[in-house]
């Protein structure tokens, strides 16, 4: 048998050949002393690569990828975008009811207990003429849902003032509680 | 690595868990260094690199598909960002499907008859320094499969998942990348 080939060398030191290529080779090497040189040679510097040791590693890199990945954002508390988002759903409560009732806001809320409203009255008073105004522009637009508005004014009319305010501040409550659920499982890799 | 709990971390994950990224990051690091440091041989770039891994496998997460090994996706990754830096610096880059310019001639057994052998000379350790140093010698598509299979251990089939070749190829280019190294080591004075 001729010298072995440089792939067979790396074959046979990997245990990458069939047993009778395996047994062909340990043949040769037994009587090829040039063969078992090269071997070693090899065998030698695949073990020596095999231990290169492992480059220096910061130990902040773990915190310094996740920082990058996730930055720290400037955000507004979530209780606060929650209040407002609550508001928000409100203020358009508020415009269904109006659109849907036989009186304006302004009726309602004086109905409603004055000192409960007494330091946002002035506020309230400028909102509630702003909402008059848009409500007469939703009920030009939205007359087909007449039928659905006469059912809410029956409803709501069952209630007092009391039962309406009532009724607001309990959805305000839902809905600060429904976005602050939301907002936090909304929220990819926030949670630890 | 363990593949079934890396792809338990990637859903947790996906699930908006940061801690099971982190752990992620903390389980490659160290193997990604040692194959990005070794291809820049810039010690920040290859850092920089690294985080770019983990920040670009974060954020395609969700292509990840679970019938592939999650270390071989991390080190393709690594291996598209390492070839870009080539490009962009205009180092050469030879693709590995193609015959390099002394195929055949690296395969055939070369034994001085007479020189002593060159490894015998050295010791193991010092050896592996001598190795090191010689990687910046041979063609960077033969020394980024050296050290997948030296120095991250990676096995052929891994290795031919990530460059999408057959297996043959692959260690025929890792045998030859050793015979370089070989006569390199061999040359030196």
């Amino acid at each position: 048998m001729s010298c072995l080939k440089i792939a067979d060398l790396y074959g046979y030191l990997e245990g990458e050949l069939s047993p009778a290529e395996m047994e062909n080779i340990e043949g040769h090497l037994d009587s090829c002393q040039k063969c078992r040189e090269a071997l070693a040679e090899r065998r030698l510097l695949s073990e020596a690569a095999s231990r290169l040791p492992d480059l220096e590693m910061p130990a902040d890199f773990t915190e310094r990828v996740m920082a990058a990945i996730i930055p720290a954002r400037r955000r507004l508390p979530v209780w606060l975008v929650a209040t407002v988002a609550g508001l928000s759903s409100l203020m358009f409560l508020i415009l269904v009811a109006v659109i849907s009732g036989e009186e304006n806001l302004l009726t309602l809320l004086a109905r409603l207990n004055h000192s409960f409203w007494g330091y946002a009255k002035n506020a309230l008073v400028l909102g509630a003429k702003l909402l008059t105004l848009l409500s007469l522009t939703g009920k030009v637009l939205i007359s087909f849902t007449q039928p659905i508005f006469r059912g809410l004014s029956v409803l709501t009319s069952l209630l007092g003032p009391g039962g309406q305010a009532f009724l607001m501040i309990f959805t305000l409550v839902v809905f600060i509680i429904l976005f602050y659920f939301l907002s936090k499982k909304l929220m990819m890799g926030e949670k630890t | 690595m363990n593949e079934e709990k890396d792809k338990t971390l990637v859903k947790r994950t996906l699930r908006g868990n940061k801690k099971a990224f982190e752990m992620i990051v903390r389980n490659y690091q160290q193997p990604l260094l040692n194959y990005i440091g070794r291809m820049v041989r810039e010690r920040e770039l290859a850092l920089d690199f690294t985080q770019e891994v983990f920040i670009k496998a974060y954020a395609s997460l969700r292509s990840f598909e679970p019938q592939y090994k999650f270390s071989t996706w991390l080190f393709k990754i690594a291996s598209n960002l390492v070839i870009d830096h080539w490009r962009k610096k205009k180092i050469p880059t030879v693709s590995i499907s193609e015959p390099l310019a002394d195929d055949g001639a690296g395969l055939t057994l070369d034994i001085p008859d007479e020189k002593p052998s060159v490894v015998r000379k050295m010791e193991l350790a010092e050896l592996g320094k001598r190795i090191e140093q010689t990687l910046d010698q041979i063609p960077t598509a033969l020394r980024e499969l050296f050290v997948w299979r030296h120095v991250n251990g990676l096995s052929y089939e891994e290795i031919a998942e990530i460059k999408n070749l057959p297996v043959g190829t692959i260690k025929n280019r890792v045998y030859q990348a050793k015979e370089m190294i070989r006569r390199l080591l061999e040359a030196e004075p």
